[in-house]
């Protein structure tokens, strides 16, 4: 079975590549769209193909003789609904069996309580209307004599390598010695290792082939909260004199920095930023302090209480997490102390 | 006496340092060459700097005074070769080579031709390291005791091809591409006797993005961490007997000492034109002209740089890796 892989220099992309690189019956072909974000996969001998879907316009070579196109691929959100549709019409037009496009929880957008895949999308970020647009597209576009469509909505993907979940928020417990955020951090944390997110993909890839599309969420199989995952994480971290924060305070301040995140961003789109280099102590207090706080956005999921069920996936592919939050943590921990993320 | 360049390889390091060197002292050149098998690298070289265009150095008919190389790692050595045996002086990115013995062959071979070889190692070019060494060398600071440097950041650099990922290819990871610059920096500074003693890494089948080394230089330990992946501290620390120097890969005009006497700190700011890369590449140049005219020495001799050639190929031959957990590492 030949699998094609675009955005295998990403995250998941790397746990699914590695996930694959030992399965005899697999011919993978991992495609990255710049050759820096290969350096993962490459340090495992994997042929890399370098191709960016924004200069394909006349097919996409790699795709000849593809059982499974897996689109893992990141682009911008405004344009990932064309690119994902015509990456989907090169596979029908090649004869690929399925197609399976990575989604995002971030489709629900703030709603609460318990979520599946018959919740209508609300998106309230761009990132999310990105998603639910691409969604849109490819559930209506999917050909009769196209490939079968899998549409994967993973939730909260955390372990090595995960920038977004794991090195930040490491680097977060560990300069702001974060304990708990009270109830700014008693939201629900929908964790689920990328080495679970990899094994769903096997499973979509290898279920028997119909011509029924599928939307599934993929989550993890423990419900914890914010503040129970940034307790647990910095125990398996080791990291000494954590203290809970003041929600209060923290909300405000996390307003205020998002000020100076603004105020950054201006200053470096103008250019202006160059005399500042000459004190390079002040530049990197801001950076600390605007890394160490969260987002208005962020600030919201961590209090958003939302449950993403994957039982449609456990019926339809058997997906079943298996990585427990103890064990995904240690692997986590023990990872960023390898790589430096936390001396 | 006509002076012809070629530039061979016409990749990102190409476009991004050494075209750009060349492109402001073009008057300096009568004929340039621009070489590269990739139509399309040729092109943008073109758009650079005006230049003749072949696919292959051999295919050059003109007498060539100069050639700088900076193709693939692995074809350094045939190309400085050739260059070589057409009596030009050479200019190699760095590494310049990846095995010993072609490094030392190719320094015979200058010698012999009475040309200068020399590599773009731009950290010997930073206002810091000259102003270090002579502290250093004039024993203000007492014996080394301990060093220790992590550096790193998420890859991002603009490969025009990805030979360097190639499942074949050879000692193209962190350690040969950040571990050089490393290991360079303190070989020029220190000019040390290195000794092995450890290394690990994740190239379990193909270049590494993540190693720790752990080796001695003069007796001192030191202990380097080097990553493709996340950014480190980025900071090199040199204790001394009388003094603890910290210097920031990001500052390259200033450098901090602590006295281990009285434990007052003072940051040191080297007057310096500019450090951005294009200044940097154009020193280099510049440099390497002037001292293939006998006008000055060369900073960057690759002879001078044999040593660390050495003890990156013992790295390699006797690293471990990690525990091949996918994933954890």
């Amino acid at each position: 079975m030949k699998i094609v892989v675009f955005g295998a220099g990403g995250f998941i992309g790397g746990w699914l590549c590695e996930e694959l690189a030992d399965r005899r019956e697999i011919e993978l072909v991992p495609c990255v769209r710049q050759w820096s974000s290969a350096v993962r996969l490459a340090r495992r001998g994997f042929d890399v193909v370098q191709v960016d879907l924004e200069a394909v316009t006349d097919g996409i070579a790699v795709i000849a003789g593809a059982d499974v196109v897996v689109n893992v691929s990141m682009p911008l959100p405004e344009r990932e609904p064309e690119l994902a549709l015509r990456l989907y019409s090169a596979c029908a037009a090649a004869g690929v069996r399925k197609f399976i496009q990575f989604s995002s929880m971030a489709v629900y957008g703030d709603q609460t309580g318990n979520v599946d895949e018959d919740t209508p999308s609300a998106p309230s970020s761009d990132y999310g209307r990105g998603k639910a647009e691409m969604e849109n597209r490819l559930l209506k576009g999917v050909a009769r004599s196209g490939p079968q469509l899998f549409i994967l909505r993973p939730t909260i993907v955390y372990g090595p390598f995960s920038d977004s979940w794991t090195v930040r928020y490491a680097r977060r417990i560990a300069n702001g010695r974060w304990r708990s955020l009270g109830w700014a951090g008693a939201g629900t944390c929908n964790l689920v290792h990328g080495q679970d997110v990899a094994k769903s993909v096997v499973l979509a890839a290898l279920a028997p082939q119909d011509s029924k599309s599928h939307v599934l969420n993929i989550n993890g199989p423990e419900v914890v909260t914010w503040n129970e995952y940034i307790d647990r994480f910095g125990d398996a971290l080791g990291v000494g004199g954590r203290t809970s924060m003041n929600p209060l305070l923290f909300s405000l301040t996390s307003t205020a920095v998002q000020g100076l995140r603004k105020a950054g961003s201006w200053v470096k789109r103008k250019g202006i930023h160059r005399p500042l280099q000459s004190v390079p102590a002040l530049i990197g207090t801001a950076q600390s302090v605007v890394n160490l706080y969260p987002t208005p956005d962020e600030l919201h999921l961590l209090r958003q209480k939302v449950q993403c069920s994957w039982e449609r996936a456990a019926r339809v592919i058997g997906f079943n997490p298996s990585m427990s939050l103890d064990e995904g943590l240690r692997q986590s921990a023990e990872w960023c102390h390898i790589h430096g993320v936390i001396s | 006496m006509s002076h012809n360049i070629a530039v061979v390889g016409c990749g990102a390091s190409a476009q991004q340092f050494h075209l750009l060197a060349l492109a402001k002292r073009r008057h300096d050149f009568d004929k340039v060459w621009v070489v590269d098998p990739s139509d399309k690298a040729r092109q943008i070289a073109c758009s650079i700097v005006r230049a003749e265009q072949s696919a292959a150095l051999a295919d050059v008919a003109d007498e060539l005074q100069f050639v700088i190389i900076a193709a693939p790692n692995t074809h350094h050595f045939s190309a400085a070769r050739e260059a070589l045996s057409r009596d030009a002086h050479v200019l190699i990115e760095k590494p310049f080579v990846i095995w010993p013995d072609e490094g030392c062959e190719l320094v015979k071979l200058a010698a012999e031709h009475h040309r200068v070889i020399a590599v773009n190692q731009t950290r010997r070019l930073f206002p810091y390291t000259q102003e270090l060494t002579r502290r250093i060398s004039s024993g203000e600071f007492g014996a080394l005791k301990r060093i220790e440097h992590n550096e790193g950041w998420k890859l991002s650099w603009p490969f025009f091809s990805g030979a360097g990922f190639e499942k074949d290819a050879q000692r193209t990871g962190v350690i040969m591409d950040m571990g050089v610059h490393i290991l360079d920096f303190y070989q020029y500074l220190l000019d040390p006797m290195w000794v092995y003693g450890s290394a690990t890494h994740d190239g379990f089948k193909g270049p590494e993005g993540l190693a720790e080394l752990r080796l001695k230089a003069n007796d001192a330990p030191v202990s380097i961490r080097m990553s493709r992946y996340q950014k480190q501290e980025n900071l090199g620390y040199l204790d001394f007997e009388n003094a603890r120097v910290q210097i920031d890969i990001f500052q390259p005009n200033a450098y901090s000492v602590t006295s281990k006497s009285d434990g007052g700190h003072r940051r040191f700011v080297v007057e310096s034109p500019s450090v951005d890369p294009a200044f940097l590449s154009d020193r280099m140049l510049s440099n390497f002209v002037a001292a293939a005219t006998g006008r000055e020495k060369a900073i960057c001799e690759a002879a001078s740089s044999l040593p660390v050639i050495n003890i990156l190929d013992e790295i390699y031959r006797c690293a471990k890796h990690y525990p091949e957990t996918p994933g954890a590492v």
